[in-house]
């Protein structure tokens, strides 16, 4: 293959001849210093707080402090090849991303600059980074559920479109898994999904994307990446650039999910960025406006109203944790912007209890209203039992003598902790959850030894897949009924009648 | 604010000694309003540091010291300027010094200019061209500027060989360039632009198999 150079030259050609001279009229400062990511220009005078400014080399900066003689401006991009004395040209504009379809599918940068060596982004429209968030009258209460599909997460914290719910938990806790499940099980909701990683890995990252190719999920899946090593503006402007991108597939009626990996490494790029701009700190060292930082971010998950097409936008926030501490400052107040949180515990993981989830103090604020109404009725008290069942064996753990009613309650709830194990990157559908949950709370598993339980839930979804397909389809039919799977709904008998059927031929494992 | 070519040193620009200048120049212009020799006194001031300063390395770096007393410094001051300069002026060098703040007798020049310029709604261009231009153009260009921006505008020109034709004006932090240069560097941009897009459409027009 050769490039031909007449091709090249006569479209040169005419460009010459169309090109019209006009005055080029700018607004120009001076670099002051620069260094770790930032630079001080003097002049400038005009500027806007968030208007991009060029350096030489067509490096992209951001106006960040206005002062009474000097502007304070983030660079993205390779602050080292900017010089003292450089001139600074203001863009009369602000910073925007390309958005739309193309890219779907795309590993990128905060700015929209490919990193995965499928060649540029040909898309043709734009939308600003920071936009302020759709107003009351824009928006309807959230009404659809996002299925996860991972069973404790559906059945006791449910997420519904639009809604925004925190995954918080100390390192290796199973955070990242969690988010990453909940993106392989949109593979045929139509939901388009955005995982935003903010100062982490590049191994962890090249990880995480290999896992959504393996599986299909980047087919319908932006990766935004500022690693580790990028320059603090970059990830600290990550998280926007990624809702930016989100916006314009919900605006258009569509749905997105939106996962932040992580907020607490944004805040920390952003306490980097403050305090070299000098902006006085204040608790744990964060400037002042870290909250809004936050709060601006997530109030852009919005549920649309009618009108406006219903689209919307889920987000899944991830903060993590040093030792369990949820009281710190970025915690508090992500836990405070959320409408409910996963709080993921270290000891639980290690018990094996996957995905490690504390059922007593996660909880799902708007959730609810959204649920499937089948697994509304089957799971309602679930939450609560849960915490109790943990209350209880942590006294019956003293070795005192039990009664009967007290040692059947353990057993189902042992059970029921078997039950909601999950192996990673294996999304359950819906109708399977409720059908298990069903039957777990209702104990058609308590003469199944404990141990046996996986391998009960595992043979029994085949038996139903395979042989009683009809009673999937008949449960399938009916979730949204206010009555499935509850008193004497038609599905509850077809599922009990499945169960007998099965629990007849399991041989439990001696 | 367009700083004197002579006392133009951008990379040294130092926001914090400008801060001082402002508040000293402020101070200046009021004695000389109450004075009523404003003009005059500004005069001296630039002068000093324009013509002056930059010849007798000793002096500034003799004022600067912090190692030498006042009473020798006022002594130096007397000896050098009684003669020439207006008692104001002495003053408030001898004030300078007394406040260890000499170092900043360039930031104040520039911030008296600075506001000098603002009080009688008046601005500096400077006018930048590949060869010597004639007043005339000169007049031109200020009656446009002066249209443009209602106010009164005083142009300087300056040479600059890189531009290779054009003008380019600088009021303040806005530049008009009309330059060669920026025009050629334009046209190759777009033109860049524009081929990358061509060739994104239809990569067959300019491949040949």
């Amino acid at each position: 293959m050769k490039f031909s150079a007449d091709e090249i030259a006569s479209v040169i050609q005419q460009e010459i001849l169309q090109y019209e001279s006009e005055i080029d009229v700018r607004e120009v400062g001076t670099v002051l210093e620069v260094g770790d990511g930032i630079a001080r220009v003097h002049g400038l005078t005009g500027v806007a707080a968030g208007e991009m400014v060029e350096f030489p080399g067509g490096i992209i900066g951001l106006a960040f402090n206005l002062e009474e003689n000097s502007v304070g401006t983030i660079i993205l991009g390779d602050y080292l090849k900017i010089n003292e004395g450089d001139q600074v040209k203001a863009l009369k504009q602000l910073l925007s991303v390309p958005v739309g379809k193309e890219v779907i599918g795309r590993v990128i940068d905060p700015l929209g600059n490919p990193l995965d060596g499928k060649g540029p982004i040909n898309a043709t429209k734009r939308r600003p980074v920071e936009v302020i968030a759709a107003g009351v009258a824009e928006r309807q209460p959230v009404s659809e559920p996002l299925q996860t599909g991972i069973k404790a997460v559906d059945a006791m914290t449910p997420i519904g479109r639009g809604q925004r719910e925190l995954i918080i938990g100390d390192r290796k806790t199973g955070k990242t898994a969690i988010a990453i499940d909940a993106i392989m099980n949109q593979k045929d909701s139509g939901v388009k999904c955005f995982y935003v990683a903010v100062g982490q890995k590049d191994s962890s990252v090249a990880g995480v994307i290999k896992i959504l190719q393996e599986s299909g999920a980047l087919e319908y899946t932006t990766v935004i990446v500022s690693g580790a090593s990028s320059p603090a503006p970059l990830q600290y402007i990550a998280p926007y650039s990624g809702t930016a991108m989100a916006e314009e597939f919900m605006w258009n009626g569509e749905h997105c999910l939106v996962v932040y990996d992580d907020l607490s490494k944004q805040a920390v790029a952003y306490r980097e960025l403050s305090l070299l701009m000098r902006r006085p700190p204040g608790r744990e060292a964060y400037p002042g406006d870290v909250f809004y930082c936050h709060s601006r971010l997530l109030e852009r998950s919005v549920k649309l109203s009618k009108e406006l097409g219903g689209g919307s936008i889920t987000s899944l926030p991830i903060i993590e944790t040093l030792e369990g501490e949820v009281s710190a400052y970025i915690p508090t107040n992500v836990i405070s912007i959320t409408d409910g949180q996963i709080y993921l515990q270290p000891d639980l993981f290690f018990k094996g209890v996957r995905p490690a989830m504390n059922a007593g103090i996660s909880v799902s604020r708007v959730g609810g209203a959204a649920q499937v109404r089948a697994m509304r009725n089957v799971a309602g008290g679930l939450r609560l039992d849960l915490a109790s069942f943990r209350e209880l064996e942590a006294f019956a753990q003293l070795g005192t003598d039990l009664d009967a009613a007290t040692q059947s309650k353990l057993d189902r709830g042992y059970r029921m902790v078997e039950l909601l194990k999950q192996k990673q990157y294996k999304p359950l559908n819906v109708v399977d959850q409720v059908i298990v949950i069903y039957l777990g709370t209702n104990g058609f598993l308590d003469q199944v030894p404990v141990g046996d339980v996986q391998r009960w839930e595992a043979e029994f979804l085949s038996f139903l897949h395979d042989k009683r397909k009809d009673v999937w389809n008949l449960v399938n039919q009916h979730k949204a009924d206010s009555a499935a799977m509850k008193g004497s709904h038609e599905t509850v008998k077809a599922v009990r009648d499945a169960a007998t059927e099965f629990n007849k031929s399991f041989k439990a494992s001696s | 604010m367009t700083m004197d070519p002579k006392t133009e040193l951008p990379t040294v620009f130092d926001s914090e000694q400008q801060h001082i200048g402002n508040v000293y120049a402020k101070a200046l212009i009021g004695v000389g309003q109450a004075r009523g020799k404003l003009e005059s006194l500004l005069e001296e001031l630039h002068s000093l540091v324009v013509d002056v300063l930059p010849k007798v390395q000793n002096l500034r770096s003799v004022l600067e010291s912090p190692r030498i007393s006042l009473p020798a410094k006022s002594a130096v001051l007397d000896k050098a300027f009684r003669a020439k300069a207006s008692p104001e002026f002495l003053n408030f060098l001898k004030l300078l010094c007394h406040k260890h703040r000499f170092d900043c007798v360039d930031a104040i020049d520039r911030a008296a200019k600075k506001l000098f310029n603002e009080m009688r709604n008046r601005d500096e261009a400077v006018l930048i061209t590949a060869f010597e231009v004639d007043d005339e153009i000169r007049q031109r260009v200020r009656q446009q500027l002066e249209k443009m921006l209602q106010k009164e505008v005083e142009v300087r020109s300056e040479v600059d060989e890189a531009i290779v034709g054009g003008f380019i004006v600088k009021v303040g932090d806005t530049v008009f360039d009309g330059s060669l240069v920026n025009q050629l560097q334009q046209v190759r941009r777009v033109a860049v632009e524009k081929t990358n897009l061509e060739i994104r459409k239809s990569i067959d027009r300019f491949v040949t198999p």
